[in-house]
């Protein structure tokens, strides 16, 4: 009996020194987790549980002209007619733009960055200035940048005016402010400076590329086309597709360029006929949140489906060689 | 090491191709093109703070008349956005940045310790929640955040602004996710039989394992936070920092006394702590980033 | 286990929820129709030490008017310190700080753009309901006595402008805002070129489009000193659009466009508002002729008004004229520009009002000025409204508006013949540079049209109808020869027609 009493004894000790065990690990994980959860919940669910609040809100004015809010679904029936609309429709142009800025932009500047890594690869003379030439425009602010890009395609203070009259005079185009070239003018600035930290990633990524690998290539005779794109594109197709699903968020937020490079004229701020959706949900902050607040769930629930489409994607691309 | 140092040397100056040399000097040609484009409106802008107003408006893009560093002198007085001079925002800048970047890499240094090296029932949920949550944008939420941020008597209040920086499941998750994924489990054993606790292996073990990353992630962090003018705009408008100031400064500028060169060397002197940074810390920078972050 | 966490989860939830609740409400309050003033018991008010702080635009005509005012009232009464504080941004200034609350705003006196006070009524800002929580009722003030006159502030404003500034609502009118500044707006012109060429200063726009033509002439027969007509900031151009419209339609019509209602009644507007208004028709044809001809020198056609000040008055550019306001000569000079030899003319008539009226006489002349966007007002948790009401009503003193016309050439939104009076009895004229003297002549020989934009719940709410709801303003619109007139028109009517029911409802009134 007592021999029973003891292994019980025992056996009730093991758990007990068991269970202390795990509720110091889980108390562990709670409190590490503390932090980065408590922020997640204040700063992420509160303002999206908020925000789908609003979608379903509705100010209705009364005949004693006050505003009246109801819970209503007519605000998706406003983002359905701001999507239509026949005239002047500003929500359809930013779309338009964002995917102008989104696509030139990506599609312009990640092959053009993963070129400019190879040639740093491969040492092209003045590589390391260059290196650190290239990255400056991430380190310095985009606001420092606008002023300077503005300053030289000023029609009055410009560079661009020296140039006009080195090319036979006449009238200076203004880049910046004429509507018809406005959105050129944003786009030629985000690739402008938007090297930097990319070229940086994927010159690390080349440079992790085993040196026997690089070293055959080069024993096998194979040119740097052949080199870059059957050797050099696949061994660093992760980090590519990384960068790219990281940017496609990239699309909605796209908005700095834009309010940098607007010229405030002294009539107030007019909407930018070069807009994007980021600027769209900038500009009608205060006025139309609830419809933002619409827009943004219907965007959500669109590109939901886009994003694991786009992975999908890219993953089934890559041979995912691991080295 | 050496090793590989020595073949990428023989690399630099191996034979190639005339046709190779031919794409190699257009490449160089074009490389040197955009290097130019980059360092011309510096230099422009360099060369007009030597300018007086009037000399500037006469002539804006050529020699000034007279070299000197008045404007510069004058700029850290003048640079000034209604009450706030520029020490005032570069407090703000500094307090900004420096809690931003700590809170921002502690936070995600916690989570991603804990989801890539304690594997318990939800922690690849988790995961693969944060990364979803990553690439889905929240879009349409910036009215929502802004009442929050009023609610909570955070606007013009830089610790409270700084908080939100705190995003454990963000880019720099992911970045010390890999990191941490690469560092052997041993190390924290070794510690655990040694005798410390889950905290101490964390602290004292397995973070300075991942220091390099650390260091570049913060720096990167800093500079990101130093540069935004966005969340300024937005939640500090009477408490700006260095950014915001440069922006509003211009409106200042061209709306009041139309002083560019002035200007111009305010734009210049703002440029200053970060370009000191990255001298100092720019190999840290280029050679630890592993997996990058994006501009803007 | 999986329980705990579903109660945990729960709690978190409640937690949270009160966090995300509206916030409470209080019944609305209206204004009450009055016609009494404001009473001042003087002895009071300065027996301890007060101190008003303001916060003044900081552009154009700066502040240093401002200054000067208050160091006189300062003068005359003890124990009032008067603290200035000059923004660059006043309007973001004022939308951040506004509904703030007591607490944490302590700002008793605004001189900014205006406030969008028909917008604050409808809506609850603070812990209040509407416009009464964040801006104080100046109606009682407009019926007291300016500062050592026998008239009150109402009679000695132009009252066209106060009628722009009134909120119109079921209970009845009230004032949230005076103007504090009323200068000419129009076409500018290089006097000095003007006599060199042998220009006449056009009085309608037959005669200022003739003009172009003989621009066209001047230039053939004198290459080598070739004159541009125009340089303008696209936006100035409403200057003129405005009071020509004005001119062929009535100030009527242009008062029911804002108001976007043919009836007065802002809350229930009429598509025939904002679609029948042939004034504005015949406005964009004149503009289109200007524009089609003129190939200027720089920016095709969408500087900022600096560059386009900078090209104005840069000699060798010789520019004849440019849309501009009163602040021109006082930015200018800022900028080490010389603006002295430019003047405003009257805004030439509408020729085709002149046909449809019978005679040149007939058409109103109109200038165009910026007094409705000029708006100064007190929060009403102010604790020093009581002197920053009292300060008011010094400033429309004749001696204030003096200092005011004296250090930035314009004036104040008066009735034309105080204006006079005030400029003559502190003989204002004898020190005038042809630039001002150009204003005076012209604010005192025209009535005044204006920009009203906040009166309607079209264009406050959550529709935020633009005036120029294509996304281009005219002249880059027929400069870029993108549309003529007849079609720029064709457009806005289209807008408005093809989205009135879905303006409607986002506005909140279907």
């Amino acid at each position: 009996m007592e021999e029973k009493k003891a292994v019980r004894g025992g056996a009730r000790e093991k758990r007990n020194s068991m269970r202390a065990a795990r509720r110091k690990r889980v108390t562990f994980r709670c409190l590490m987790l503390l932090l980065p959860v408590a922020h997640f919940v204040l700063f992420w669910v509160i303002p999206n549980f908020r925000s789908i609040l609003y979608a379903f809100q509705y100010n209705r004015v009364g005949a004693d002209m006050f505003y009246h809010r109801e819970w209503s679904l007519i605000q998706f029936r406003f983002v359905w007619e701001e999507l239509t609309r026949a005239s002047g429709n500003q929500l359809l142009s930013c779309i338009k733009f964002s995917l102008f800025y989104f696509v030139l932009g990506n599609g312009i500047s990640l092959p053009a960055t993963l070129l400019l890594s190879y040639f740093l690869y491969k040492k092209i003379f003045l590589y390391r200035f260059y290196r650190v030439v290239f990255f400056l425009p991430s380190i310095i602010s985009t606001v420092v940048l606008a002023i300077l890009f503005r300053n030289f395609f000023d029609p009055v203070t410009g560079t661009i005016v020296k140039i006009n009259e080195m090319l036979g005079g006449g009238s200076v185009p203004n880049f910046i402010g004429n509507p018809a070239t406005k959105h050129w003018a944003i786009l030629a600035f985000t690739l402008w400076t938007g090297f930097g930290t990319n070229l940086l990633v994927f010159n690390g990524a080349i440079g992790r590329i085993p040196a026997e690998v690089m070293e055959s290539t080069k024993l096998d005779g194979v040119g740097m086309t052949r080199e870059l794109f059957q050797f050099i594109v696949p061994l660093i197709w992760p980090t590519f597709s990384t960068i790219l699903l990281m940017s496609l968020g990239g699309f909605f937020s796209f908005v700095q360029p834009i309010l940098l490079l607007e010229q405030e004229s002294m009539g107030g701020n007019r909407f930018s006929e070069a807009g994007s959706i980021g600027y769209y949900i900038y500009y009608y902050m205060s006025t139309r949140k609830e419809l933002l607040s619409a827009l943004g769930l219907c965007f959500t629930a669109l590109s939901v489906p886009v994003v694991f489409l786009v992975r999908w994607a890219l993953n089934k691309l890559s041979s995912s060689i691991e080295y | 090491m050496v090793k590989n140092k020595i073949r990428y040397k023989r690399f630099t100056f191996e034979k190639r191709t005339p046709f190779q040399r031919a794409v190699f000097a257009a490449v160089s040609v074009l490389f040197l093109l955009y290097t130019v484009t980059l360092i011309y409106p510096f230099a422009i802008a360099f060369l007009n703070t030597m300018k007086t107003s009037a000399e500037y408006w006469v002539d804006p893009t050529g020699l000034p008349a007279r070299f000197t560093l008045r404007n510069f002198a004058l700029a850290f007085s003048e640079f000034k956005v209604e009450e706030h001079s520029y020490l005032d925002m570069l407090g703000n800048s500094l307090l900004l940045s420096v809690l931003s970047a700590g809170l921002a890499i502690t936070s995600s240094s916690l989570s991603a310790y804990i989801l890539a090296k304690y594997k318990f029932r939800g922690s690849g949920a988790i995961y693969v929640a944060a990364i979803v949550l990553m690439m889905l944008p929240s879009i349409g939420t910036l009215p929502a955040m802004y009442q929050l941020m009023l609610d909570l008597h955070f606007k013009n209040n830089v610790i409270g602004v700084s908080l939100t920086a705190a995003n454990g499941f963000g880019n720099y998750f992911l970045f010390l996710y890999a990191a941490f994924t690469t560092v052997s489990w041993s190390y924290a054993e070794a510690a655990f039989v040694d005798g410390a606790g889950n905290f101490w292996a964390f602290f004292r073990v397995m973070l300075p394992q991942v220091r390099g990353t650390l260091l570049a992630l913060l720096l990167l962090s800093f500079i990101s936070t130093w540069n935004d003018y966005l969340t300024p705009y937005l939640y500090l408008d009477r408490n700006p920092t260095i950014a915001l100031g440069l922006y509003r400064f211009e409106i200042v500028i061209r709306q009041g006394s139309a002083n560019y060169p002035l200007f111009f060397a305010g734009v210049l002197v703002s440029m200053l702590p970060v370009l000191v940074l990255f001298l100092i810390f720019s190999s840290t920078l280029m050679n630890n980033v592993s997996v990058g972050g994006l501009k803007g | 286990m999986k329980k705990k966490w579903l109660v945990f989860c729960l709690c978190a939830l409640l937690a949270i929820a009160p966090l995300t609740a509206c916030k409470p409400t209080t019944g609305p309050v209206g204004p009450e129709a009055d016609t009494t003033p404001e009473v001042f018991d003087e002895e009071e008010m300065f027996a301890t030490p007060r101190t008003l702080k303001i916060y003044v635009m900081d552009r154009g005509y700066h502040y240093a008017w401002l200054e000067e005012i208050a160091a006189k009232y300062e003068e005359k009464f003890e124990n009032v310190t008067v603290d200035i504080e000059p923004r660059s941004m006043i309007e973001t200034d004022v939308e951040n700080t506004l509904p703030l609350g007591p607490e944490q705003n302590d700002v008793d006196l605004y001189f900014s753009s205006m406030p969008n006070f028909s917008k604050y009524y409808a809506e609850q800002t603070g812990t209040e309901w509407g416009v009464y929580s964040v801006l104080e009722d100046l109606t009682k003030l407009y019926n007291t006595k300016v500062y050592g006159e026998e008239v009150t502030i109402r009679e000695k404003m132009n009252e066209n402008v106060t009628e722009a500034m009134t909120l119109s609502t079921v209970n009845g009118d009230a004032q949230f805002a005076l103007s504090w500044a009323a200068g000419a707006c129009g076409l500018l012109y290089n006097t000095d070129l003007f006599e060199e060429c042998g220009f006449t200063v056009p009085e309608t726009t037959d005669d200022l489009i003739a003009l172009l033509g003989d621009v066209k002439q001047y230039n053939i027969q004198n290459p080598g000193k070739k004159v541009t007509p125009f340089v303008w900031t696209e936006t100035y151009w409403n200057y003129l659009i405005n009071v020509w419209w004005a001119q062929y339609s009535g100030m009527d019509a242009v008062e029911n466009f804002f108001r976007c209602t043919t009836n007065g009644n802002v809350m229930t507007p009429q598509i025939e508002a904002l679609t029948e208004q042939e004034g504005k028709l015949e406005a964009y044809k004149v503009l289109e002729t200007l524009l089609a001809n003129v190939n200027d020198s720089s920016g095709g056609g969408t500087l900022t008004n600096k560059s386009a000040q900078a090209i104005f008055t840069n000699p060798s550019k010789r520019v004849l004229m440019c849309p501009e306001g009163d602040w021109f000569e006082t930015e200018t000079a800022a900028n080490g520009q010389d603006g002295s030899m430019f003047e405003i003319m009257p805004t030439p008539k509408l020729s085709a009002a002149v046909e449809k009226y019978g005679s040149i006489d007939a058409v109103p002349q109109y200038v165009y000025t910026l007094a409705s966007t000029h708006g100064v007002f007190i929060p009403c948790y102010s604790e020093e409204k009581d002197i920053a009401k009292h300060f008011l009503t010094y400033f429309y003193s004749d001696e204030a508006a003096a200092i005011f016309t004296r250090t930035t050439g314009s004036f104040q939104a008066f009735k034309t013949d105080y204006i006079r009076e005030y400029v003559q009895n502190y003989s204002l004229q004898d020190d005038m540079t042809n630039f001002r003297a150009a204003q005076y002549e012209v604010m005192t020989t025209s009535d005044l049209t204006f920009f009203m934009n906040l009166l309607s719940p079209l264009r406050y709410g959550q529709a935020a109808l633009e005036e120029f709801p294509i996304g281009i303003t005219p002249a880059s619109a027929f400069f870029s020869k993108q549309y003529t007139a007849q079609t720029y028109y064709n457009a806005e009517v289209a807008y408005y027609t093809d989205n009135w029911s879905t303006m409607l409802r986002l506005s909140g009134i279907q």
